[in-house]
């Protein structure tokens, strides 16, 4: 079920009255309820699916568990090796399986041989990337005593497959929402409004700016061969807009739902485009999964305080992991290692943590140096995201090619005006709100109730114009 | 909780409301519109006692030019609006057939696989029935001619509510009789001299996209055929027709194509049906469906020499 559809929009509010009217003092059947919602919420998509997904659960419930109760060290470490070669495993065999086939019949055949190896027909289930992920933590944090397992199999599948974050995260850990789901959720009126405000803004973010983004941007770059350079850069910047306004926007829309049922998700954006360098970029794009690696791959490899050619190591190996996490294509790897070179002379110089808080908080206008080091990072991710998007590298190294040629300086074949003027109006509105981190808050903090709705009915308006056939979010896909 | 849900019921009702009552204003700039489906609509009581009134989308007002008619003595306007489909025909031919005294010796109605597919028929951005001389109601046009299109009462609503807006803000406006004189000089024909090119095609390739998974509607061929004998029973001769197509065919499914031909073969069965048998190249199209100026003269000559093969069309 896809949150800007039909289906979502009456899905919603049933679970909603469900949950505050029929459950509303009596936690495990509020815990139940959402665990069945959440189910239907998947089946929706494709039911067959839903049986890898309770697999899953099973296994990692019962896996932390036996770690927690294991005597022995030797014995804890098997648990927890027999939990991440099955959950790796699926998400492997389902994934990258074929990426794996086709780039060792590559290499063979590069070196001379002419293997005849099959591929498989696989659908990827949806949101295997993500929940995967939610049990690995789970798991890891038992194995590393920070946390001790529940008895509870409906809390703990609850954890595993809200139906907010089931499919495209924020990719939880166990410590900060396994006591949420635990603890009473008692009905509150700020937080259910600010909740309706965020899934408000995240519906803008996805239908009135990424969806009208990505009719060009796939213009673009499906057909980036009879378009000149100029054009080119349009198709790059457009899709660096809908990348934003669609992840994010799906972000908005789950941690808004989670809020109308009493929790709080984790924070997965902040205005990263806002960023004054690489390294701020990435605190602040898909938090949730920066953190997961830096936790559980980057600080056990050692992080930062090892020599620098351990620290350099093991910067690409994160990114070049959280790259190849994005999906089995050789883009996804060389995007994640050209995020590690922008982000190896910030730490070789100690200044990847320049920039901690938000760019020019409190204040309307960013200074010269500001503006340049944003419009700076900015354009090195509109690099970097053309390997992202293009379909092989071979696409996306000809399209650079022609972005980097003469026409570069004419007329663009295409450009849609009046998306820009959004895109730009929705910029301005997520500057004006930076502080806050849904920018509606600040606008409806300073409005009086008259324009407050009237800026609401637009929004809404604006959404309903906008709405298509129900594109889908492309982190569906990872 | 109670307060969260009578804010809520009243943010909705107001806002319904508002949509609802302001949307009413939406057609009252039908007189001073630049828009060709509107003035077309505008100038039918002009064109009365025809020998033809063709109907059709914008297939029909841009391969259908009635200059070529008139110059063999055949009277006849194009009352080609965008997007139409079976839905919008029988509304289009209602109120011509109220609008003017003497209804036409035939009606023409244009057929083409386009027609029967999710992108035909479309109120939210062609919303021709509030433009009608009797013009219909967005909740009547659902109600009673497209059920199925109750799940984009919002949209429409929206669009109505926005098209108000920006009336009532322009309501000054004075009446185009420029531009209706135009309109009237070409009977309903719009005119390009534009030709299909590449990046023109992969410029609106994106409103294709849902044709390859549409499958022929079985509910608008019925409707079809309900006019057809509806205006047979009014004793007015129905005529389908196709007109040269370039690119159209490679957006559909091979079954949605044959689905297409066999509904066509029906309807040879019972009517006279003018097939597209010319084979036009790019040149005599402005982009990959419609015909341009030159691809408009040779479809209405080939028509008419299929007239002059069944004379009795144009008899009373």
């Amino acid at each position: 079920m896809l949150f800007n559809s039909i289906d979502f929009a009456i899905f919603l509010p049933i679970v909603f009255i469900l949950y505050w009217f029929f459950f509303k003092k009596n936690l495990s059947g509020q815990n139940t309820l959402l665990l069945v919602s959440s189910y239907v919420f998947y089946a929706w998509w494709d039911y067959r699916f839903l049986f890898l997904l309770i697999f899953s659960t099973f296994l990692d419930y019962f896996t932390g568990l036996r770690i927690f109760n294991s005597k022995t060290p030797s014995l804890k470490k098997t648990w927890l090796v027999i939990s991440v070669c099955i959950n790796l495993g699926f998400l492997v065999y389902f994934k990258y399986y074929n990426f794996f086939i086709d780039s060792f019949a590559a290499l063979l055949n590069t070196a001379g041989f002419k293997p005849h190896i099959a591929t498989l027909n696989l659908i990827l289930p949806i949101g295997i990337s993500f929940y995967t992920f939610h049990g690995l933590s789970y798991v890891l944090d038992i194995y590393n005593n920070k946390f001790k397992p529940t008895q509870n199999i409906v809390d703990y599948s609850l954890f595993v497959s809200f139906f907010p974050l089931l499919v495209a995260g924020p990719i939880e850990r166990a410590t900060h929402l396994l006591p949420q789901v635990q603890n009473n959720r008692t009905f509150n009126y700020t937080q259910v409004l600010n909740g309706l405000k965020q899934i408000l803004w995240g519906l803008v973010k996805k239908i009135v700016i990424a969806d009208k983004c990505a009719e060009y941007a796939d213009l673009i770059f499906n057909n980036s061969e009879h378009y000149n350079g100029s054009t080119l850069l349009v198709g790059a910047i457009l899709f660096t807009v809908q990348i934003y306004g669609d992840f994010s926007g799906y972000s908005d829309i789950a941690l808004g739902t989670a809020k109308l049922f009493g929790f709080e998700l984790l924070k997965n954006f902040e205005y990263p485009y806002f960023s004054r360098d690489i390294a701020e970029f990435w605190r602040r794009w898909h938090i949730s999964l920066s953190s997961w690696f830096r936790d559980y791959l980057y600080i056990p490899l050692g992080g930062s305080k090892v020599n620098v050619w351990k620290k350099i190591r093991n910067t690409f190996i994160i990114f070049i992991v959280s790259g190849f996490w994005h999906g089995a294509n050789w883009t996804f790897i060389v995007w994640g290692a050209l995020n590690a070179i922008y982000f190896v002379p910030l730490l070789l110089s100690n200044k990847n943590r320049n920039n901690l808080t938000i760019v020019a908080a409190g204040k309307l206008i960013p200074t010269l140096k500001e503006t340049i080091s944003i419009a700076a990072t900015f354009l090195l991710t509109v690099f970097a995201w053309i390997f992202f998007r293009a379909a092989d590298i071979g696409h996306a190294l000809r399209y650079i090619r022609s972005l980097f040629s003469p026409a570069l300086f004419s007329v663009p074949e295409v450009f849609p005006k009046d998306l820009f003027i959004f895109v730009a109006l929705f910029f301005c509105i997520e500057w004006y709100g930076k502080d806050e981190y849904n920018p509606l808050n600040k606008i409806s903090n300073s409005l009086p109730k008259f324009f407050r709705w009237s800026f609401y009915y637009l929004l809404i308006i604006l959404i309903i114009n906008s709405s298509g056939e129900g594109q889908k979010f492309i982190y569906f896909q990872f | 909780m109670k307060r969260l849900c009578l804010n809520l019921l009243f943010f909705f009702l107001l806002f319904t409301l508002l949509l609802f009552f302001v949307g009413k204003f939406d057609n009252i700039d039908k007189l001073s519109s630049d828009n060709h489906n509107i003035q077309k609509i505008q100038l039918e009581s002009k064109f009365d006692s025809l020998d033809i009134l063709f109907i059709g989308n914008s297939y029909c007002y841009s391969g259908i030019n009635p200059a070529y008619f008139d110059s063999v003595g055949i009277k006849s306007y194009n009352l080609g609006i965008a997007t139409a489909g079976p839905k919008f025909y029988p509304l289009l031919v209602a109120d011509y057939l109220t609008t003017v005294k003497q209804a036409p010796k035939s009606i023409f109605i244009l057929i083409s696989p386009m027609i029967f597919s999710s992108k035909a028929d479309d109120i939210i951005n062609y919303p021709i029935h509030r433009y009608l001389n009797q013009p219909v109601s967005n909740e009547e046009y659902i109600f009673f001619n497209d059920l199925n299109s109750v799940k984009n009462y919002p949209k429409i609503l929206i669009k109505s509510f926005t098209k108000s807006l920006v009336n009532l803000f322009s309501v000054l406006k004075k009446a185009k009789p420029e531009g209706n004189t135009a309109m009237a000089a070409s009977k309903g024909f719009v005119a390009s001299a534009d030709k299909y090119s590449l990046k023109n095609e992969l410029k609106n390739k994106h409103l294709y996209a849902s044709l390859p998974n549409d499958r022929l509607d079985s509910e608008k061929t019925k409707e079809l055929l309900d006019l057809a004998s509806g205006l047979e029973q009014k004793k007015i001769k129905v005529v389908f027709y196709e007109l040269p197509s370039n690119k159209l065919y490679a957006y559909f499914s091979l079954n949605y194509i044959t689905d297409y031909n066999n509904f066509k073969n029906q309807l040879k069965g019972k009517y006279l049906v003018i097939s597209d048998n010319e084979k036009l190249d790019e040149t005599y199209f402005r982009d990959m469906d419609h015909l341009n100026t030159a691809g408009a003269a040779v479809s209405s000559k080939y028509i008419i020499e299929q007239i002059k093969l069944n004379p009795g069309l144009l008899k009373q």
